[in-house]
């Protein structure tokens, strides 16, 4: 099962990280990085089928604009909040607090075209 | 002596005068002129020959059977796109839920979690207002079309009655027939459906930023237009009954006086008149049975399609309300209870037009002919 690899490396990550702590610290904060995002890339690459088929069932459906428009937004969200962790590991702060701001201008301009129909719907309701 | 001579001639001219031009009206009243009037699509759904065959035949082509197949027919019609909207809609729900689900992963920002629920909740939003919105749309126009119908239908009514000799009932039905058309245009072009529109707005305001918190005003807005509706129509109702029934007793009290007169006063052939006068009341309440029939009918067949599509867009909304509910998508589930709030409104509005238009028909189908009194 791939759930047990998973858990087996990132308990393998951890001994490894604790070691390299106490030998080069700033090599041991760069390895939890790369293995978190090695995680990260290994459950995306499982759970794109599944999204790969749910796009298939709602392709050609009025459903298929606003599936792609969550997709990117949770997307954006989720790459945002991991970069956002990994930076506060890393000690900074303040670049985690920038990346979150960029993540939200990015889910507001995801949001423009939405808006933007509801006020034409409003408007066609007066005209 | 003199006297009575005078007298009874004054009768005769008042009878020989007057049954002339009751008669003519009744040979004048084509039921087939009525038909020009129905909208095409109606009248496919009406029974074959109904405006030529018999009395008995008549009795028999608006049967329970036929009643039957047209309410299953009109809701099997509507339940097509109702089903489709109704799976698209389930499906938006479970989208919502399954990437909000997923953005709580997101991990200790609540922020951009807010900011992914904010964009799930503004597609649903978008989603059903763009079907509600069209709803509106099809009530006004439908609206319009029975103002029209029972427009182009008075002239017949005004006939109906005149024929039978209720000529009080005659103005009195005419006039409040043109009073509800007069104020449902009115009160549709110029104050109920801006306000509804209006509530709709705040509605749609709300859903998508709940911080505005103006939904509760447009609910407040529908509440008071529903008020206002049914105080309007409820009177409008009770004024046509009193005036009805008033000129319908007028009318056959002056009968009964010229019919007395003419059985007592005039010699040998008074009785036969008093008769004779008794057997056409039959024929013309044949007739007016027949209009305000036809009338209802066409009525009944116009709002059945639109309160189907209607009813059905309710259960949709209130299914996935249920269902958001229970998946946890709490906003999403506050955008389709307003949407069905909405959509409860329309039907209540074209519940109680049809009916007032229906019971105006009623009171021409009930009213006796004053001949036959």
């Amino acid at each position: 099962m791939n759930i047990i690899r998973y858990c087996g490396l990132a308990l393998l990550s951890l001994s490894v990280i604790m070691i390299l702590s106490e030998l080069r610290p700033k090599l041991a904060k760069l390895v939890a990085t790369a293995i978190g995002v090695c995680m990260i890339t290994a459950a995306g690459t499982s759970i794109y089928p599944a999204f790969k088929l749910i796009s298939e069932y709602i392709s050609g459906t009025p459903l298929s604009a606003y599936a792609s428009t969550l997709l990117k937004a949770l997307g954006v969200a989720l790459a945002v909040e991991i970069t956002a962790d990994i930076c506060r590991d890393a000690g900074e702060g303040s670049l985690a607090s920038r990346i979150e701001i960029v993540g939200k201008v990015e889910l507001l301009i995801l949001a423009l075209p939405l808006i933007s129909e509801l006020i034409k719907i409003a408007r066609g309701m007066f005209s | 002596m003199k006297r009575r001579m005078i007298t009874v001639l004054l009768i005769s001219m008042i009878l020989f005068i007057n049954m002339p031009e009751h008669i003519m009206a009744l040979e004048q009243t084509d039921l087939s002129e009525i038909e020009d009037h129905i909208p095409d699509d109606i009248r496919d759904k009406l029974p074959e020959n109904v405006f030529n065959n018999t009395p008995g035949d008549k009795s028999s082509s608006f049967s329970f059977s036929y009643f039957a197949k047209l309410i299953a027919d009109t809701f099997k019609a509507a339940l097509g796109d109702s089903s489709k909207a109704l799976i698209s809609l389930i499906g938006m729900v479970l989208l919502s839920s399954l990437f909000y689900s997923l953005s709580g992963c997101a991990g200790n920002s609540g922020e951009l979690s807010r900011g992914f629920s904010s964009i799930s909740g503004l597609c649903v939003c978008v989603y059903i207002f763009t079907s509600v919105a069209s709803l509106f749309d099809i009530v006004y126009t439908y609206l319009n079309s029975l103002a029209s119908f029972a427009n182009a239908l008075t002239p017949f009514i005004t006939i109906a009655y005149a024929a039978g000799g209720n000529i009080n009932a005659a103005s009195v039905s005419s006039t409040g027939l043109l009073l509800c058309i007069t104020v449902i245009e009115n009160m549709n072009a110029y104050l109920l459906f801006p306000v509804l529109r209006l509530s709709a707005v705040m509605t749609i305001a709300s859903s998508a930023a709940p911080s505005l918190k103006t939904g509760v005003l447009g609910r407040f807005l529908r509440g008071f237009l529903m008020l206002l509706i049914g105080l309007t129509v409820a009177a409008i109702s009770a004024i046509m009954s009193f005036q009805q029934t008033l000129a319908a007793s007028a009318d056959s009290l002056t009968a009964r006086a010229v019919r007395f007169a003419a059985s007592s006063f005039i010699p040998i052939v008074g009785s036969a008149v008093s008769d004779a006068i008794r057997t056409v009341s039959g024929s013309i309440s044949y007739i007016r049975t027949s209009v305000g029939g036809i009338g209802i009918i066409v009525i009944v067949i116009m709002t059945l399609p639109l309160f189907a599509t209607l009813m059905l867009s309710r259960i949709n909304l209130a299914l996935c309300a249920s269902l958001s509910d229970m998946l946890g998508c709490e906003r999403e589930c506050k955008t389709l209870k307003e949407a069905g709030g909405l959509v409860n409104f329309l039907i209540a509005l074209v519940s109680l037009t049809a009916v007032m238009f229906i019971y105006a028909l009623t009171l021409l189908v009930r009213c006796t002919v004053s001949y036959g009194a």
